[in-house]
């Protein structure tokens, strides 16, 4: 087990050598300090154009969507809550009566109330001898 | 000024604070373990020099915005392992004879590097990927436990679990290869 610790310990510095003796080409740093320098250069560039082309198109844009936005039809657009909100509902143009105003109101007098007429015989009807032979008489029309 | 004797947080500092100079110190510093690391990901220089040179620019911009929670390398690492993964998803879909052959470097160096990473590469593809990369910092690139740990954003106990499985792997890949050195 030792022998092949030390085999692999071996091989892998022996790699480890190899691998180390990697080195980049000469002509890398250049190339990375002309790239930097290309890639910075143009990134600002196409920052400032973009933020010039951004504000001129909006510059454009905005009134003629400021004018359009009348001629869309009512029922398409929604109204917003804060609309809905400022709504009331319509208060009647009659001026409500004050408390001395309903006082003050003068009430047509009534009728006189309607007095019965005296019986010949007696006034209480159930005192009344006298009574229709109408009453009495047997009525079978319910059993028809 | 001495840019040898700064630190790596220093260097970045200097950067920060608008200095241009400290960043051309940071890629002298770091270009090599970038491209390094770039080599054994890539199969090839040129590309490996592609991403080295896509790491910095990124980094001229991102290292603007280091607030110091790791070590600056450990950002680059990152960066790094970004690009090469977006650089093989985008080299997957074009066919292998349109790759550029660099002619710049000198024959020998150009072998030098390739037999060096290919040579890493073949060791570390036996293994998981996790592992693999705690191999790549802890072994190779000398990160201690707690920078692999941020490099790889996980806890410092599993990186020592990776890297315990790790070796455990190689040693039985070396039986198994029947090496015969006593």
């Amino acid at each position: 087990m030792m022998v092949q610790d030390t085999i692999v310990n071996r091989e892998l510095d022996q790699l480890k050598r190899g691998y180390r003796d990697i080195h980049a080409p000469a002509y890398l740093a250049t190339r990375i300090r002309t790239a930097v320098a290309g890639r910075g250069a143009r990134s600002h560039r196409w920052i400032w154009v973009t933020a010039a082309a951004a504000i001129v198109a909006v510059a454009w844009l905005l009134p003629n969507l400021l004018q359009r936005q009348p001629a869309v039809s009512p029922g398409a657009s929604r109204p917003s809550f804060s609309t809905l909100a400022a709504l009331r509902p319509a208060t009647p143009a009659v001026k409500t009566p004050g408390l001395s105003q309903l006082r003050s109101v003068t009430m047509p007098a009534m009728s006189p109330r309607p007095q019965l007429k005296p019986h010949p015989e007696s006034t209480k009807p159930q005192t009344r001898l006298h009574i229709d032979d109408a009453y009495l008489e047997e009525k079978d029309h319910a059993h028809v | 000024m001495n840019w040898d004797d700064k630190s790596d947080a220093d260097l970045v500092r200097l950067f920060k604070s608008g200095e241009p100079a400290a960043f051309d110190a940071i890629v002298l510093r770091f270009q090599d373990r970038v491209f390094r690391l770039a080599c054994v990901w890539l199969y090839d220089e040129q590309s490996a020099a592609d991403v080295a040179q896509e790491v910095f620019v990124r980094g001229y911009s991102g290292l603007r915005l280091f607030r110091f929670r790791s070590a600056p390398f450990t950002w680059l690492y990152r960066t790094t392992k970004n690009v090469c993964r977006e650089f093989n998803r985008v080299r997957r879909t074009e066919p292998l004879d349109h790759e550029p052959v660099d002619t710049s470097a000198t024959p020998e160096r150009h072998v030098a590097n390739y037999q060096g990473a290919r040579r890493v590469r073949e060791l570390v593809a036996t293994l998981p990927k996790r592992q693999q990369e705690v191999v790549m910092l802890r072994i190779f690139e000398d990160f201690s436990v707690r920078e692999t740990a941020q490099a790889m954003g996980c806890r410092e106990g599993t990186v020592k679990a990776l890297l315990h499985k790790a070796v455990k792997q190689l040693k039985l890949n070396n039986d198994g290869a029947g090496y015969d050195r006593e």
